[in-house]
């Protein structure tokens, strides 16, 4: 989980070059805290398949 | 001859079984919902093109079909606004995305072609903030000049407030139906997951995007439903007891003030006339589901737009050009975690939706802001995130005039068991005037 928290923070980081309006960095920030509660967030194992159907 | 004024308070339903009476021709009903537009879009900016001279010719055949004595469809010879992101033949699809400008389909999307068998007239195609996401049109609310009319369908909300057309096509894959549909005083319904073909639209976040349609009642939204194949249940229990409601408490809570105390009012109106009101809480915070909203969509869109925004960086609006770039990084383990969440979130808002005809919550966290922005979706976007079938209901002003609105939403394809509910709810709510004399 932390390896995924770090994935995403490197991404944004290494892009933030190009990052250069508002809306670039309200968006980058608004991403960091639903990873954040989504990663807080522990499925079991077999509680629901991604509906990779839709 | 009727005047156009009075041929555009018409609604769909009433539209369309006059001209199935003979009390009004296709010709007329087109021809004036022309002369409106032509009247008053300078102003409102609700239209992205006008396809008068096809739309004159559909309305002759299906009154020269009437002459003849064939049957007419349910919405023979009613005037259609179709957001740019959705495909006609022979009219341009440019979503608001200067690259698409000569982007002409040959073919109509499946719901086009679903409401054009049944006589419906395209008149032309209405304004989206660009290609469906946030970044506000030029489109302007009627009901006050200095308020955004919502997004991504505004030019559809302002079409059929403005009484240019009796109903609209608009999209939803956070509130870009509903939201509209609130702002500018109209009718917002927005379909189950999958039950109205997305085939000819154009795509922002598949395991989100929604059909909708808005329109000036609740009996325009349900022949709506019909005419792209969905039958009528019969009658609804709802329609013979008293309506449950389960009013979701969490998001009364996140409400402003100002939305909270309107949508608390029209409720209470509801329960003197029948309704049992129940508060009603879901496990999953709605921070959590906004957060797997946000990341499902900044996935999706940034993999629909992989190759194009590639070619055309430039061309993209700041809002939808950041959901782009910022989605291109999110992992797949997260991607398929916040899709597992869906899944969570949708069997928890079900649970909650068991017991009750209806959930019902403010459909926007605020009134019509100022234009800078197209609103706040998260309310409406708890729907798409669960591909609930969900409507939004106007119910009178606020104290500066502007459209209150409240929303309902029952679960997966409950959609006519729904809208028996909000034709009552409307009923007993009342509808709103024209915000333009």
């Amino acid at each position: 989980v932390d390896d995924l928290r770090r994935l995403v923070e490197d991404g944004l980081r290494n892009s933030s070059d190009e990052i250069l309006d508002n809306e670039e960095v309200l968006s980058s920030n608004r991403l960091l805290e639903a990873l954040n509660l989504l990663l807080s967030i522990e499925l079991d194992a077999t509680e629901t398949h991604p509906p990779l159907d839709g | 001859m009727a005047s156009a004024d009075l041929l555009a308070e018409l609604t769909a339903s009433d539209a369309a079984a006059m001209v199935r009476d003979g009390h009004v021709s296709a010709q007329e009903l087109v021809e004036a919902s022309l002369t409106r537009i032509r009247a008053s879009d300078n102003e409102w900016g609700a239209w992205a093109c006008v396809d008068s001279e096809r739309a004159v010719t559909a309305a002759r055949f299906v009154d020269r079909a009437r002459a003849r004595g064939e049957s007419l469809g349910a919405f023979a010879g009613i005037p259609l606004g179709v957001k740019d992101v959705i495909d006609v033949a022979g009219l341009p699809t440019k979503a608001g995305f200067e690259p698409f400008a000569s982007r002409t389909p040959t073919e109509d999307a499946a719901v086009v072609a679903a409401l054009k068998r049944e006589g419906a007239i395209v008149v032309g195609k209405t304004v989206t903030a660009q290609l469906a996401f946030a970044d506000p049109p030029p489109t302007v609310n009627p009901w006050d000049a200095s308020r955004s009319p919502g997004g991504s369908s505004s030019g559809s909300g302002v079409a059929v407030a403005a009484r240019h057309v009796p109903m609209a096509l608009a999209t939803q894959t956070g509130g870009s139906t509903l939201r509209p549909a609130a702002f500018t005083g109209c009718v917002g319904f927005k379909p189950t997951y999958g039950l109205v073909p997305m085939d000819g639209i154009l795509p922002l976040a598949w395991s989100l995007d929604h059909v909708g349609v808005i329109a000036r009642t609740v009996k325009d939204c349900r022949l709506f439903l019909c005419s792209v194949g969905v039958p009528p249940a019969g009658i609804s229990s709802a329609g013979r007891r008293q309506v449950r409601l389960g009013v979701m408490s969490a998001a009364m809570s996140a409400a402003d003030d100002e939305v909270r105390v309107a949508v608390r009012e029209a409720l209470e109106r509801l329960q003197r006339a029948g309704a049992i009101l129940t508060e009603v809480t879901v496990p999953m915070s709605m921070e959590v589901m906004r957060a797997i909203h946000l990341t499902v969509m900044q996935s999706e869109a940034a993999a629909a737009h992989l190759h194009l925004f590639a070619r055309h960086p430039e061309s993209y609006d700041p809002k939808m050009r950041a959901l782009v770039k910022v989605g291109r990084v999110i992992p797949a383990a997260l991607y398929l975690h916040a899709r597992r969440l869906q899944a969570r979130a949708r069997l928890q808002l079900a649970e909650a939706a068991k017991e009750v005809d209806a959930l019902v919550l403010p459909t926007a966290t605020s009134l019509p802001p100022p234009r800078e922005t197209t609103g706040a979706s998260w309310f409406q976007a708890i729907f798409s995130l669960s591909g609930f079938p969900s409507v939004s209901l106007p119910f009178g002003l606020s104290k500066d005039g502007l459209p209150n609105a409240l929303q309902l939403a029952a679960a997966t394809d409950r959609d006519d068991h729904l809208l028996t509910v909000a034709e009552w709810c409307g009923q007993v709510l009342g509808g709103l005037p024209s915000p333009v004399a």
